[in-house]
């Protein structure tokens, strides 16, 4: 596809560079067309090119399949995928995907290269300084909050959100658990508050074989009732710092239990 | 301080911060410009959420990179060792350090001023274009590395939390399966022992 240097005189990045740079411009990239949904490259893939965008949007995604999530937009007169001009060894630290129909312009590390000087190349040279630095800014503020976890109650140093949840507290209907990997390690957890008092064993039980139990964070509706367990939750089944506890809702469903109580239930249904 | 001895520097800093066709005499052009300054121990390079007219090029030594967090708590974030180019952003966009830089031990380092940086940038030479893409390699890298740790730190590995107390930063450890049962209850066991095991008082 043919580029015009004139689509390109009207953008901000290039305001004062005569039209005879731009053609040159155009002239040592190539001219793309990207259909809407068409992946220019993806995360972690080999840097070799950057793209103009001359019409159209682009997405920036993290992350790959359902944890894919989009962080950014590229639209017309801005550049992405510039560490493909720098760096042969250079990895993609994203997808990018068009939105819409597009009209790019490809740039290779052979275009930079033979428009070593010319005022087109200081514009985008300039322009991608600046769009990295904006970057950069946004995601400083995105490990700042990834550094800041929430506040906890006073005298616990664990920095999960478990202690802010009241005593006793249950989850609403519906609440899921977080992933396991979100739980505070063992070693942070009160002595004591993942069983239930071990007199409530009825002589002559014998356990199941530990693989017929579902996982404990799989349990659906798990609880954090204080009924048999004292105030603290069952290990594994710390919730969201938002949840609440609905007027009226504590719990008695079988399936907010403790592995203790899942056991004595599968126990007693079996004698 | 002659340009042939700045040329290693401007070499290895090339080779810190690669581009393709960076040539390492039109860095060394302008680094044989920048005036040297030691900085001692402990010693601050920056400070975050100032403004600054001064970019860092550490030849030796090793700078510790440190922000706070929305508690107020420090955290490192990372330590670098020269010739390695740092403090440049706040050139290019004129907001404040993002960051605090601190020298670890004694660090030697050329200092880019303001002056120098828009002369430079705004230039259709090989220094300019130099200078540029050197900028251009340091932040991509700089990007690189933060958009990594919010990755570790989303998924749980490497993750960092940091100390109320101390600001200290410290690896938050990933629990596995049997994270969830008593350690002495192992799946050779039978039946009763485990049931002891659990309850060793009823019998």
């Amino acid at each position: 596809m043919e580029i015009h240097p004139a689509r390109l005189s009207g953008f901000a990045i290039f305001r004062g560079v005569p039209t005879g740079d731009l053609l040159a411009l155009v002239s040592a990239g190539e001219g793309v067309e990207s259909q809407r949904g068409e992946v220019l490259f993806r995360e972690g893939a080999r840097a070799k090119d950057a793209y103009l965008v001359i019409s159209g949007r682009l997405g920036v995604y993290l992350g790959e399949g359902i944890g894919e999530r989009l962080i950014g937009e590229v639209r017309k007169g801005e550049i992405v995928g510039e560490a493909g001009l720098m760096n042969l060894a250079a990895r993609r630290n994203a997808t990018v995907r068009a939105l819409t129909d597009c009209d790019l312009l490809r740039l290779t590390p052979r275009t930079v290269m033979d428009l070593n000087q010319n005022p087109a190349m200081v514009a985008i040279e300039l322009y991608l300084l600046e769009a990295m630095a904006r970057r950069i800014r946004g995601a400083n503020m995105r490990l700042e909050e990834a550094l800041s976890p929430p506040a906890v109650a006073p005298g616990n140093s664990a920095s999960t959100p478990r202690s802010t949840l009241p005593p006793g507290s249950t989850l609403p209907p519906g609440s899921t658990l977080p992933p396991r990997a979100s739980l505070p390690p063992r070693s942070s957890l009160p002595p004591g508050s993942t069983l239930p008092p071990r007199s409530t064993l009825p002589p002559g039980s014998t356990l199941p074989p530990r693989t017929t139990l579902p996982p404990r964070s799989t349990l659906p509706g798990a609880s954090l009732s204080s009924s048999a367990h004292g105030t603290q939750p069952p290990r594994g089944t710390v919730p969201p710092p938002s949840a609440t506890v609905p007027p009226g809702q504590k719990e008695a469903s079988p399936r907010s239990e403790s592995l203790t109580q899942t056991l004595l239930r599968i126990l007693g249904a079996k004698s | 301080m002659s340009s042939t001895d700045t040329l290693p520097i401007a070499r290895h800093l090339v080779e810190a911060h690669p581009f393709l066709g960076i040539d390492p005499k039109n860095v060394n052009a302008w680094l044989s410009e920048c005036p040297e300054r030691i900085y001692r121990p402990g010693q601050q390079l920056c400070k975050e959420k100032t403004y600054g007219d001064e970019a860092f090029i550490i030849v030796e030594g090793r700078i510790i990179v440190s922000r706070f967090d929305r508690r107020g708590f420090p955290q490192t974030l990372t330590t670098l060792v020269g010739p390695v180019l740092l403090g440049q952003l706040s050139l290019i966009d004129n907001a404040i350090r993002s960051a605090t830089l601190t020298a670890e031990g004694t660090v030697k380092a050329r200092i880019l001023d303001r002056g120098t940086w828009q002369r430079l940038a705004l230039s259709a030479t090989a220094e300019g274009s130099a200078l540029r893409r050197l900028f251009l390699s340091s932040l991509q890298q700089q990007l690189f590395r933060t958009h990594s740790q919010i990755s570790e730190i989303a998924a749980g590995v490497h993750a960092l939390a940091p100390t109320p107390e101390l600001g200290r930063v410290i690896p938050v450890v990933r629990l596995d399966e049997d994270d969830f049962a008593p350690d002495h209850v192992t799946d050779d066991l039978t039946d009763e022992q485990k049931l002891h095991a659990l309850n060793p008082y009823k019998r």
